[in-house]
């Protein structure tokens, strides 16, 4: 065993061991902090092939709630890399008419990566797309994609809508309840195949005098059973249950399966939270027991698709307005700004499957 | 005079591991401590940045997960049981404080300590300070275990706290008496099969410099206010060393020993380290109803989500620990002295010796209540360290690791017998302390407080089998 009896003189401060100490004991205090914000702030930006935007996203009805930043600005041509993450629950991200429709989460803790050059200059708006909370819908910002030679172009809002629904004067906050309404859901094929017997020309053309936007199945229905008419005369001998086979073929035709099975994938994206996935307008936003909304922005209940007067009373232009402006009174938000046309419509035709069975 | 000699408890069996040659000059070396010091604020470092700066996402914070898991199954799982107070030793939150009061990592200098040395009060020189700071952490651990900022501020509060202490106060008093954690880790290091002892009392007494207290140019007096020579028990030895390193004699030394022989130190127990086994248990048993538990209500109660339904449950948790749970053991005690007929001892002592007898089933209820999610959870710790701040990172590749809960099924069958050894050592420990007052009537007098521990142990295995 060693003596400690032996005289041993105090080491200095300044000796080796204790300024190899200092050393590392600063490296530890100092050169980690330095490192990891060093790495995080200069050096990854610095590797990073193209300029990298953190996005986090928040429940809408939390403190600084919704996405931060909500706007982001990127030149045209500029090859830009989202890193979004969730600070609380699981939210989605899309910015359709950039293409940018991720079915991947933005997960608490995790980071996920979205590349992007806008080549378009413009507003797009992106938005959450997983059912967080009852104030889902406010959850949206905007990527403004600058061309420094067209100032005006900046500004715009990248395709609109280019149907004028309020030329055409519906109220689309009014109810709408059709003076027809079938007592069973009716079934396009069917109907497909009394046309078949039954018709002397393409189904459509009966109707060509007709914006076919503006009709509603109600009056699609009244007009099969006018009569005095062509049409009339054709489907006189048929029961009203077999008219309205003949309503569901007709709105049938109006959109092409590809374009049904894209309104299929929007509905039930962005549409569900509140309609429910069997549009029956039972989704989670419409129950009052999870509703953080005041009573007023939900006056009125989540429209149920499945409600056959309701359904045969409303022409395809007012759930067009509706789409596009959102619905007055209700926590219905507007689509305008994020769906192309062709996205509009084909929502609309898919709505129509939940009244209308198709094949 | 010479005085009498202190009776080493149990002194039956003792394995001197110093005479190890490779321990012996390990424990020696100087910079160990300041070595595994170093290594240990690395972490800390690391963990108040991602506090402040990582995600607020706790399974995703490297602070939250090597805290509150990693850290915490070190200490609990294995240091504690194992090495005593080993984890004081390489604490990372007084070492700044301690460094600075020395103005020296690692090798003593001439120059007076850099504090205002001032003595700590006497009516706080006990452990019911860390008593009532454990409680107060207890209350918001619902908080602090899951919100990185709370972790963080919590840590940033520690280390301030000691390194202003250190410069008011001698030596490490933030340990010795205001850390909330070393006043559990001191209580339960009575368990451990590990001891630092002087070898000959008598050596000591002869010994007039004393330099395991006041120092010498071989190392710093005692940071932990103990003379060596009366150490009997664990309880306030930080493991640092320090006396081995000064001991002129060469009569310090680091022993193998039985496990828990502390306990049966009676001249000092105390009624503030008998509440802290109270707390302790009692915390255990709230933890597990809370964090492991099914109740909804409790969970939310506890997370702050009412400020009404947390007051009530802050009132409730503190009545638990305070006056319910120690109720019912004086209670029993009461019973006890009657049933053993021990009326020649107060009725206050004989509930403080009794209370010792919980510390072994709170150890163990602590390890199963941490085994039911530290094996859960530990995955959490690849993906952290990959990616410690949540900012994407991918270190070593690791990002992506699955959460994968270890062994999950076979978690109960770790904590039974966890607890069933508990309970067998309480047993032990309160039959060896009744003992003490006479063996007449024994198991009489045994059968209520028995009869507690057993129903507390129940208590654990309804919680976790269900």
């Amino acid at each position: 065993m060693p003596d400690n009896s032996a005289p041993k003189p105090y080491p200095s401060f300044r000796s080796r061991p204790e300024r190899i100490a200092l050393v590392l004991v600063l490296l530890a205090v100092v050169g980690i902090p330095l490192a990891v914000l060093g790495t995080q702030y200069g050096l990854r930006p610095r590797l990073a092939p193209m300029r990298t935007i953190e996005l986090v996203g928040r429940l809408p009805s939390a403190e600084h709630g919704g996405w931060t930043p909500d706007t982001i600005t990127v030149f045209k041509g500029e090859r830009v890399r989202l890193l979004l993450t969730s600070a609380d629950v699981v939210h989605g991200f899309a910015v359709p008419k950039l293409g940018i429709e991720t079915d991947a989460w933005v997960e608490p803790g995790k980071v996920l990566e979205v590349i992007f050059t806008a080549e378009q200059p413009g507003r797009y708006e992106f938005l959450c797309t997983v059912w967080c909370e009852t104030g889902h819908w406010r959850m949206r910002g905007v990527i403004e994609v600058i061309d420094p030679d067209d100032a005006v172009a900046t500004l715009r809002d990248v395709s609109p809508p280019t149907t004028n629904w309020m030329e055409t004067g519906i109220d689309i906050d009014a109810e709408h309840p059709g003076e027809n309404a079938p007592s069973q859901p009716p079934d396009a094929r069917r109907g497909a195949e009394l046309w078949a017997r039954l018709g002397d020309r393409p189904f459509p053309e009966h109707f060509a005098d007709l914006d076919p936007r503006l009709l509603s199945p109600s009056h699609a229905f009244a007009r099969l059973s006018r009569p005095g008419t062509a049409l009339g005369a054709l489907t006189g001998s048929l029961g009203a249950e077999e008219r309205w086979h003949l309503v569901a073929y007709l709105w049938s035709l109006k959109a092409a399966p590809d374009s049904l099975l894209r309104g299929e994938y929007l509905y039930q994206r962005d549409c569900t939270g509140c309609h429910g996935s069997l549009g029956r307008g039972d989704g989670p936003g419409a129950h009052p027991d999870l509703s953080l909304d005041t009573a007023s922005d939900m006056a009125r209940p989540a429209t149920d698709f499945t409600d056959l007067r309701a359904q045969a009373g409303a022409s395809d232009m007012l759930y067009y307005g509706k789409l596009v402006r959102g619905g007055m009174g209700t926590t219905m938000p507007y689509w305008g700004r994020l769906y192309s046309e062709d996205d509009l419509w084909a929502v609309i035709a898919y709505v129509r499957s939940f009244a209308f069975k198709r094949d | 005079m010479s005085q009498p000699p202190i009776k080493q408890p149990g002194s039956n069996w003792r394995f001197e591991l110093t005479r190890l040659p490779f321990l012996y000059r390990l424990l020696r070396w100087r910079p160990l401590q300041f070595t595994l010091t170093l290594i240990t604020l690395s972490f800390f470092v690391l963990a108040l940045l991602t506090s402040f700066l990582g995600t607020p996402v706790g399974n995703r914070n490297f602070s939250i997960i090597f805290v509150w898991i990693v850290w915490w199954a070190l200490v609990i799982i294995l240091l504690v049981p194992a090495l005593g107070r080993s984890w004081c030793a390489i604490c990372p939150i007084p070492a700044p404080g301690e460094w600075l009061q020395r103005r020296s990592f690692i090798h003593p200098r001439r120059r007076k300590l850099w504090t205002l040395g001032k003595r700590w009060p006497r009516r706080l020189k006990n452990i019911w300070l860390q008593n009532f700071s454990f409680l107060a952490m207890a209350l918001f651990s619902a908080i602090i275990l899951t919100r990185p900022v709370a972790t963080g501020l919590v840590l940033l509060a520690f280390i301030l706290l000691a390194v202003g202490l250190s410069l008011v106060y001698e030596r490490r008093i933030f340990c010795r008496y205001v850390c909330p954690v070393g006043g559990f880790i001191g209580l339960y290091s009575m368990a451990a099969p590990i001891e630092l002892r002087v070898k000959d009392i008598e050596v000591c007494r002869a010994h007039s410099t004393k330099e395991c207290y006041v120092g010498s140019e071989h190392g710093f007096g005692c940071p932990w206010l103990v003379f060596p020579g009366n150490l009997q028990r664990n309880t306030y030895c930080g493991l640092c060393t320090e006396c081995l390193k000064t001991c002129t004699m060469d009569n310090v030394a680091v022993n193998l020993r039985l496990p828990g022989l502390d306990f049966f130190v009676a001249k000092q127990r105390r009624l503030d380290e008998a509440y802290k086994a109270f707390i302790m248990l009692a915390c255990a048993l709230a933890y597990s109803a809370v964090l492991l538990g099914p109740w909804g209500v409790l969970k939310d109660a506890a997370n702050f989500a009412s400020l009404d339904g947390w007051l009530i449950y802050a009132a409730v948790f503190l009545a638990f620990n305070l006056l319910i749970l120690p109720g019912l053991f004086y209670l029993t005690t009461l019973l006890s002295r009657k049933l053993g007929a021990r009326g020649e001892i107060s009725a206050r002592a004989y509930f403080i010796d009794l209370s010792y007898s919980l510390i072994p089933l709170g150890l163990a209820a602590w390890i199963a209540f941490s085994l039911g999610f530290v094996l859960v959870s530990i995955s959490y710790a690849l993906p952290v360290i990959a990616d410690p701040f949540g900012w994407g990172w991918n270190l070593f590749g690791l990002r992506d690791m699955p959460w994968t809960p270890i062994a999950p099924g076979l978690i109960p069958y770790m904590q039974v017998p966890v607890l069933l050894g508990g309970l067998t050592f309480s047993i032990y420990t309160l039959w060896r302390i009744l003992g003490e007052h006479g063996r007449e009537r024994l198991t009489r007098a045994a059968l209520p407080p028995a009869f507690f521990l057993t129903l507390a142990t129940f208590g654990f295995l309804w919680l976790y089998l269900g």
